[in-house]
């Protein structure tokens, strides 16, 4: 069964190990060179952040792409595995030898599932270690970068897997690969852009909040929401929930009850304060880094186990 | 005399249809069973609750008494699927790969001796093979599991003539070497004519017919005399079929092996099985089955 699996699904190995290691190269590469470009400058200074952030915004704009990935593994790993083995009629071959349906299933499952997990882990690891190279910047330390957030850590496995298990049922229940595919692909996005529209990361813990005291930094732009320097007040790295005003009562403001001050350009921060009005964050801070990881990554793998047990359904029923 | 196949109140509904319906089989041992019926008549059906393939809505089937599907039965029985299913990207050694991985009873020596005398080379992609030795690869495939059974879904649809008679002539080499029972489904009756011993007619999904080729046909005779007559002998034989004209009628009847006493006007002669099976397609409502036997305890 091993090397059945093996023989079937090496073309996939093969092209991720092969992934892995050009993406690592790359990586490898440009952060040394970061880190060469960073060193001519003391810590903390204008200048190496400069440095820094140029080299991020250099991969950065590509991370979006990234999504691609267990897009890609839900296609060319997950979907051919029932599918294909439908369309052609081979099933009718593969479940009728000695080696049991279950057995077939359940090594195929479990063998790819796990080849995905830690070539996801791999690739997370990969790109942890180029992000670590970034840590000083605001804009990609700890939670502050979603897009980040879900490339590094535990959560690229997860996804992977999670692509992987999607795939696998569509191909149980549409038996065809084109159809299988086009299921998997608009699920897939909706789920993976869900995640991100529906903002159910800020949830993953309860925030912590902070209360007035909002510095003014003039010349910065602001809204009224958002006071100037209120994420430059946030710590370094932390995931903003929510921001605002709360009245005398801590009841947060209705809208249009800020207007008061609203015309008091310069001084409206005074005026606000001055009404008794304060200013809130809400924020998941830094280090809950590993929990967000791990809360993902938990909902993923049970959301692959459910999948996976519908295949197994799908396919031991008749 | 053993039964290997039984299948007792059989059926299998696909949402509201019954594409099998009350299906009782028993099939002794070394037999070569042709699964005769029209398309549709459920034999692919019959076939795959057989191998485990799907799982009965109605009643049970076993095969070397477990329950058809079951790790038991699969180690014992080989199916070789309509349109011969095999992985196009594989190469013809590595399907003796899979059918060695997959199977512990497996005789590699048997499966390359067998490709080798068929002339079909290991390294050639199966993609690439004619449809007749995809055929060879895929019943050498079947083979060499060593299976006590082996059932075969339409294995002569889509080859040529003498793919057909290549694919029928290694089957029965097998056959004769090793006494495995056979199954084999085909909606051609002039193929199995040769080559089968007991019959099974599968009608809208029912059995019609299940017996020994050979006491089929003594069974079974052509009655052919004047259509006033008919009414009378109808009434006195068990009638199949039944054709008439303005003056002459025929009938297929299951006279029973002894002789028939009719009027002279009458002509009796045998039948061929082509003739049999057609009499029964033609009217559904007719059967021969083995008369009740007590069950053995």
């Amino acid at each position: 069964m091993v090397w059945l699996t093996w023989r079937q699904h090496r073309v996939q190995v093969l092209v991720v190990v092969g992934f892995l290691l050009v993406a690592g190269g790359l990586l490898l590469a440009h952060g040394m060179r970061t880190a060469g470009l960073a060193d001519a400058f003391a810590a903390g200074t204008d200048g190496r952040k400069a440095v820094l952030g140029k080299q991020f915004g250099q991969v950065s704009t590509l991370l979006i792409w990234t999504a691609a990935l267990p897009a890609l593994v839900g296609l060319f790993w997950g979907t051919p595995l029932l599918a294909r083995e439908y369309e052609r009629g081979t099933h009718r071959l593969a479940w009728t030898q000695t080696v049991s349906r279950r057995g077939w299933l359940g090594v195929k499952l479990v063998g790819l599932g796990a080849t995905v997990t830690l070539a996801g882990l791999a690739f997370g690891a990969i790109m942890g270690l180029w992000a670590g190279e970034f840590a000083e910047l605001r804009s990609s330390a700890g939670l502050a970068n979603l897009d980040l957030f879900v490339v590094t850590g535990v959560a690229p496995a997860a996804w992977w897997l999670f692509a992987f298990a999607l795939g696998t049922v569509a191909g149980a229940l549409t038996r065809a690969l084109l159809p299988a595919m086009a299921v998997t692909l608009v699920v897939f996005f909706t789920v993976y852009v869900g995640m991100f529209t529906s903002q159910a990361r800020l949830h993953y813990a309860t925030p912590v909040r902070v209360e007035d005291a909002a510095p003014v930094v003039r010349g910065e732009p602001w809204s009224i929401n958002t006071p100037p320097g209120a994420e430059a007040r946030l710590p370094v790295g932390a995931l903003m929930v929510a921001a605002g005003w709360v009245d005398r009562d801590g009841v947060a403001l209705a809208g249009g009850a800020e207007w008061t001050c609203a015309e008091q350009e310069n001084d409206y921060l005074k005026c606000m304060r001055d009404n008794g009005y304060r200013w809130f964050a809400e924020y998941q801070p830094a280090d809950r880094y590993w929990l967000f990881q791990w809360t993902e990554a938990g909902l993923l793998f049970a959301a692959a186990v459910a999948l996976g047990g519908i295949a197994w359904f799908r396919v031991t029923r008749d | 005399m053993t039964s290997l196949l039984t299948a007792t109140g059989l059926g299998k509904r696909y949402r509201r249809t019954w594409a099998l319906k009350d299906c009782s089989l028993s099939i002794p041992a070394g037999r070569v069973v042709a699964l005769v019926g029209p398309n549709g008549a459920g034999k692919t059906t019959l076939l795959h609750l057989v191998v485990g393939l799907l799982t009965p809505t109605a009643g049970t089937v076993s095969a070397f008494g477990e329950t058809g599907g079951t790790a038991a039965t699969l180690a014992r029985v080989a199916f070789l699927a309509q349109d011969k299913p095999l992985y196009d990207g594989f190469t013809v050694a590595d399907m003796l790969r899979f059918g060695r991985h997959l199977n512990p009873r497996w005789d590699q020596e048997l499966g390359e001796r067998r490709l080798a005398e068929l002339e079909i080379p290991l390294d050639r992609k199966v993609g690439k093979l004619s449809g007749g030795q995809q055929a060879q690869v895929a019943l050498t495939v079947a083979l060499a599991k060593q299976p006590d059974l082996l059932v075969l879904d339409e294995p002569l649809a889509n080859l040529d003539p003498l793919a057909r008679h290549e694919v029928m002539r290694g089957l029965m080499a097998a056959v004769a070497e090793t006494g495995m029972t056979v199954v084999l489904s085909s909606h051609v009756v002039s193929d199995l004519e040769n080559t089968c011993d007991w019959l099974v007619v599968l009608n809208r999904g029912r059995v019609q017919v299940s017996g020994d080729i050979e006491e089929l046909l003594a069974e079974h005779r052509l009655l052919t005399g004047p259509a006033e007559l008919a009414d009378g002998v109808a009434a006195r034989v068990s009638t199949v079929d039944d054709s008439r004209t303005d003056r002459q009628a025929t009938l297929l009847a299951r006279t029973g092996a002894a002789a028939l006493s009719l009027d002279p006007k009458w002509t009796v002669r045998g039948v061929g099985l082509e003739e049999l099976v057609l009499a029964y397609l033609r009217r559904p409502e007719a059967a021969s089955l083995p008369r009740p036997v007590l069950a053995r305890a």
